[in-house]
């Protein structure tokens, strides 16, 4: 009985989510030029689209275009799709079922391998095996997406095509499917289709067709469950019950069993989060092996800037995302005996829920009837606000009471501070003419630090004694972890490379006067790719080898369809991965732990709203979310691309320390401090920010590794930057169009790049991790 | 029936070697409750843990012979571990929140170990449970209905989903007719499960647990402190083992509960004349429990007898000193002067020299044996 009501509750907190999303994608469509463009087809007439702009209010004020936009989205009106000609709501039909089929392949393939190589690695804890699996899951989620499915294409697909038979892409043989032996298919699923048709021949060609591509997704998100997994099992193996187990004479198998159990646990809590990533990468993988589903048709719309599309498809994968959560939130009530089914539910949930469910209701049934709703909550939004503040300003005391005000508001200046164009000459520019650049913000903060060092200096010079000592005692744990050297040595080698890139590939004049970050043309190779000039490097035997500088070294790396130095651009492409990384993992950490420990620690009703609006941004896949900003914004620039990515990264980072504020609140030493009377300001500070900060450090580390995965995968659909902007991504794709004449390395080395990139903060934040945190020490 | 004898244990650390069991001498007899006593770190647990090969990966046993009844099982395999743990020697800890797995239910917990450690008893069972020929009967008119329901559909419509689905039902509920042998009542799978039941709930019934069938449905989260230790106790004795070790039973518990515990781990004792190793760090449990104590400092045994004798008339400083820090009626309380010796360099010869009040020269350099016969005591001062 209390389950159902568990499953009632979070249905029904989906609907404020739902309506954050078009709220989000209608924000979006504002974006855009023309307003009516969703709804118009190639063919409609300046009539025509004047009874659209009448039909859907589309030159009413906002809130009036709001409403109606959502009782279209609600009565199935979700506009025209240009790039494959029909409603969007009836393309969606056609193509989900291939992307279901893809995604529930891919998932059922990281599952099944996933959780048996999680547990045999942590059984084999810090063993030849432990490490084995470690790196290999490591890899999984370090390599690109796309780069990898791009050498499982060429290896399998085209080298060896004759031995395997594997299609290079589509979803079935079209003469197969269409013309020798058409069969019925009512699903849709193309496999369940042949079983139901009995056809071995449609099934086993189905199946062929799926293999790489589901490979491809599979070990990507089987990379994230096998680390979790393994995590898990070495959590729960150390737990009391597991020796009870032991002690109770049962088999090791069965002792696995026992901690397994609880181990699969937190796993389950992320494969919703799995879902959502499978969408996102089925975006790359799609268009790679042309599979006709949605991620394929998302970069289509991309490119044709098809906004009711693109709008249509962002609403649509967040509600399979939320769909996706929801059953595994169930599932977890249902696995987790522990769980508080009923407890939870606040005022502030009942209201937002409450709320949301009128206007609902109201949109989908009249227009008039909508606004009303709207403006009496905006009214009771401004109101609530407007006392919140004026409670709020009743309770401070003293100015030191003022703090997590000033704190958001130092965030916003370092936020602005990254976006700040110097070069723009707009009046809002001027406006913000007092906040710092990037880089001075960052000397201004080394100045006030090692100011607070100074004046604090007998006690910073009496803290240097067990820090040592402490220090000594962490470089000994790093040495014990090969895989962490290793990751440093990756990381090391690709920040000098950054460093030193005039040094390694120096720019030519004409390339330094006007941007040595942007790669040059080289106009008679153009159309004609250069193999890399050291034979062992080209995978390939060696033709010609000339270079635009000296015939002898050529080009090292070999070049480009457009005659672009490979080598220079994955050089220089390292400052662009260092500069995104950088500043979209500093504001990120910055946004994030300002709003996640002021949420976290002070919970009830700031957290509550906090939540709901994480809850919007993390129900739309990451990936198709910045393409929507990217592609709507219609402006592919590097700053954009940033935007687009704290936009999609600052939610993942605000819950992960949220929960860590959360959980550190509660801890006794926390309590105690709080008893002796510290203020909240002294206990945030001292007691809960100190303890997130080895999480903090930890996630940051990673993220610089993923910040630059999305980069490059932006970058590989065409919008990383301008058009010769160095960026890794963009050369790989450059290289992608070249992959059927065997050309090779003018995609392997930039997807290497990337790989090694991302590698290498991955092993580096995994080793920090256990090293970092005090219970691992043994 | 369990002698363990010059027992010695290393933890390798990050600092060093930890030599945290240093030549332990144990002789239980048969039918006795035998109590160790200790500061917390003195190596008991580590004692049972070495015996039950539960120990850390860090840990090694160095030394040493242990012997269940004259068996040697220092270097047991692990399948005759496995046998040995639960069936022969029974282990309760500490903690049982933290002790009982929290996703399992009770019953689910109690009769793993009835399945490994009772198969004769449980067959035995098995064969006299009569259900009768029930099954239930909604399974199969479900099955049916759902047949009947689904080939319609599919025989009447074409080309659709809902045909598809109706396809997936039929096929699915014919697999069912095959299953449905194995849901009837006297299949012998759950002639078994009711015994095991049975079993489940007698043990239960043992510990004296009000409602023992409910206790059986419930997860350990869902007892009280006293209720989950119980259900401890009812685990370990499932298996009808010979040899209880109890791990600090009551320290986690209220004070009401403890001695409710310790009645009735007493009263177990009696009715099956098992043996109990009971560790704990309350001299106060180990008077009113025991019959013979081993008390042990820094990894060693310092002084072996009978209760009675020890807490009367302890002749180890060590001992001595530990009686006199108890609150008594007309004297005065006083302390062991020092610190116990840390593990990674403990001092040489006797191990509580630098702390004793009699120590003389040779006592840091000689280490001390046990001495005596039937009462024993570890120090160079002490004259039987």
């Amino acid at each position: 009985m209390k389950l159902w009501l568990y499953v009632g509750r979070r249905l029904a907190l989906t609907i404020p989510v739902l309506l954050g999303v078009t709220l989000i994608t209608f924000s979006l469509s504002l974006g855009m030029g023309d307003p009516a463009a969703p709804y118009m087809t190639e063919k409609t007439t300046p009539e025509q689209r004047d009874k659209i702009i009448e039909q859907h209010n589309l030159d009413a004020p906002l809130p009036e275009r709001y409403i109606t936009y959502l009782s279209n989205v609600l009565h199935g009106e979700w506009g025209f799709s240009k790039t494959i000609n029909k409603p969007v709501s009836e393309a969606v039909k056609i193509k989900f079922p291939a992307t279901l089929e893809l995604s529930i392949l891919a998932f059922i393939i990281a599952v099944t391998t996933a959780i048996p190589l999680g547990i045999f690695a942590s059984i084999r804890h810090n063993r030849w095996e432990d490490h084995g699996v470690r790196l290999f899951a490591l890899i999984g989620s370090a390599v690109p997406i796309f780069w990898f499915a791009l050498i499982l294409k060429y290896w399998f697909a085209f080298k060896y095509g004759d031995i395997t038979n594997l299609p290079l892409g589509y979803r079935f043989d079209a003469f197969l499917w269409e013309l020798d032996d058409p069969i019925e298919r009512p699903t849709g699923l193309l496999l369940v289709d042949s079983i139901l048709a009995g056809s071995w021949v449609h099934f086993k060609d189905a199946f062929m067709h799926m293999i790489l591509p589901a490979a491809t997704l599979g070990y990507a998100s089987m990379a994230t469950t096998i680390r979790l997994m393994r995590g898990n099992m070495l959590d729960v193996l150390g737990q009391d019950y597991v020796r009870t187990a032991k002690a109770k004479g049962l088999s090791s198998t069965k002792v696995i069993g026992h901690a397994s159990k609880n181990a699969m646990i937190p796993t389950v809590t992320l494969l919703g989060m799995g879902f959502a990533g499978l969408l996102s990468g089925s975006v790359l993988t799609e268009t790679i092996f042309q599979w006709p589903g949605l991620g394929l048709w998302t970069i289509q719309a991309m490119r044709n800037l098809d906004v009711s599309a693109i709008l249509g498809l962002v609403i649509f994968s967040a509600v399979l995302t939320i769909l996706a959560n929801l059953l595994v939130d169930i599932a977890y009530a249902y696995l987790d005996p522990r769980v508080d089914l009923g407890s939870q539910i606040s005022i502030v949930e009942i209201v937002i829920v409450f709320l949301s469910f009128i206007l609902l209701g109201a949109a989908y049934s009249d227009l008039s009837l909508g606004l009303t709703v709207l403006s009496v909550i905006g009214f009771l939004a401004v109101a609530g606000i407007a006392f919140a503040t004026a409670y709020f300003l009743s309770t401070v005391r003293e100015i030191s009471d003022l703090w997590a005000p000033a704190m958001l508001f130092g965030t916003a200046i370092v936020v602005m501070s990254i976006f700040k164009n110097p070069e723009s000459n707009s009046e809002i520019a001027n406006y913000f003419r007092f906040i710092p650049d990037f880089s001075q913000l960052v000397l201004i903060m080394l100045a006030i630090w090692i100011l607070s060092i100074a004046m604090n200096w007998s006690e910073f010079v009496s803290s240097l004694g067990p820090r040592k000592e402490e220090w000594k005692r962490m470089s000994y744990q790093f040495v014990c972890n090969p895989l962490a050297v290793f990751g440093l040595v990756i990381v090391t080698l690709l920040l000098l490379m950054a460093l030193f890139a005039p040094v390694l590939a120096p720019p030519t004049e004409a390339q330094l006067e006007r941007d040595p970050m942007r790669m040059e043309e080289n106009f008679h190779f153009n159309h004609d790719l250069q193999p890399p000039c050291i034979e062992w490097l080209s995978l390939h035997p060696l033709e010609g080898c000339t270079g635009e500088r000296g015939e002898e070294n050529g080009f090292i790396l070999g070049s480009t369809n457009k005659g672009y130095d490979i080598y220079y651009g994955i050089v220089w492409g390292s400052r662009t991965s260092l500069d995104v990384a950088v500043k979209v993992v500093f504001t990120g950490t910055f946004i994030a732990v300002v709003i996640g420990v002021i949420s976290g620690y002070y919970g009830g009703r700031v957290d509550e709203v906090v939540m709901r609006i994480t809850d919007v941004f993390l129900a739309i896949p990451g990936l198709v979310l910045a393409l929507a900003i990217i592609a709507v914004t219609n402006d592919p620039s590097i700053e954009n691309l940033m935007y687009a990515l704290i936009i999609v990264w600052w939610p993942g980072f605000t819950r992960i320390i949220r929960a860590e504020a959360l959980r550190i609140r509660k801890l006794p030493y926390v309590e105690a401090a709080r008893a002796a009377g510290a203020s909240d300001f002294r206990l945030i500070f001292v007691h809960v920010l100190p303890n997130c900060i080895t999480s903090i450090i930890v996630i940051a580390t990673m993220d610089m590794g993923g910040i630059v995965l999305s980069l490059a995968g932006l970058g590989f659909l065409g919008f990383g930057g301008g058009p010769d902007l160095a960026e890794w991504g963009k050369l790989v794709s450059f290289g992608q169009e070249h992959l059927l004449a065997g050309e090779t390395w003018a995609f392997f080395y930039p997807g290497l790049v990337i790989a090694l990139w991302a590698l290498g903060f991955y092993l580096l934040g995994d080793g920090l991790r256990d090293i970092l945190d005090p219970r691992q020490r043994d | 029936m369990l002698e363990i004898k010059n027992l010695k244990t290393r933890f390798n650390t990050y600092d060093g070697v930890v030599k945290a069991l240093e030549g332990v001498n144990l002789d239980v007899k048969e039918g006795e409750i035998f109590g160790i006593v200790g500061e917390t770190g003195c190596g008991k647990s580590v004692t049972s843990y070495s015996l039950m090969q539960l120990l850390p990966r860090t840990a090694e046993v160095v030394s040493g012979n242990m012997s269940l009844d004259g068996e040697d099982i220092t270097y047991a395999s692990e399948s005759r571990m496995r046998e040995i743990r639960g069936g022969e020697i029974g282990m309760i800890f500490q903690d049982p929140l933290s002790a009982l797995n929290p996703v399992m239910k009770v019953k689910d917990q109690i009769s793993e170990v009835i399945r490994l450690h009772q198969k004769e008893e449980l067959e035995n069972r098995t064969e006299k449970v009569d259900s009768g020929n029930e099954r239930n009967p909604y399974i199969l008119w479900s099955l049916i209905f759902v047949s009947i329901v689904s080939l319609f559909y599919f025989l009447k419509l074409e080309d659709s989903f809902t045909d598809t689905l109706a396809k997936l039902l039929f096929w699915s509920s014919l697999v069912g007719y095959v299953f449905l042998p194995e849901m009837e009542s006297n299949s012998y799978r759950a002639r078994t499960a009711v015994a095991e039941t049975e079993m489940v709930v007698e043990s239960l019934r043992q510990v004296r647990l009000p409602n023992p069938s409910q206790v059986a449905n419930s997860y350990p989260h869902e007892l009280s402190g006293g209720m989950q230790q119980r259900v401890m106790i009812a685990m370990a004795l499932a298996g009808r083992p010979r040899l209880l070790i109890a791990d600090e039973p009551t320290t986690a518990l209220d004070v009401t509960i403890q001695s409710q515990i310790l009645d009735l781990l007493k009263k177990l004792q009696k009715e099956t004349g098992m043996t109990i190793v009971m560790i704990t760090h309350d001299l106060g449990v180990v008077a009113e429990m025991c019959d013979r104590v081993t008390v042990m400092y820094a990894g060693t045994v310092v002084e072996t007898g009978n209760a009675s004798e020890i807490f009367s008339d302890p002749k180890h400083p060590y001992t001595q000193g530990l009686l006199s820090a108890l609150p008594g009626e007309s004297k005065e309380l006083s302390s062991i002067g020092g610190s116990v010796p840390d593990l990674l360099d403990p001092p040489s010869g006797c191990r509580f020299n630098p702390r004793c009040s009699i120590a003389k020269a040779h006592c840091s350099v000689d280490v001390p044996l046990l001495k005596g016969e039937d009462y024993k005591v570890a120090c160079h001062e002490v004259k039987l």
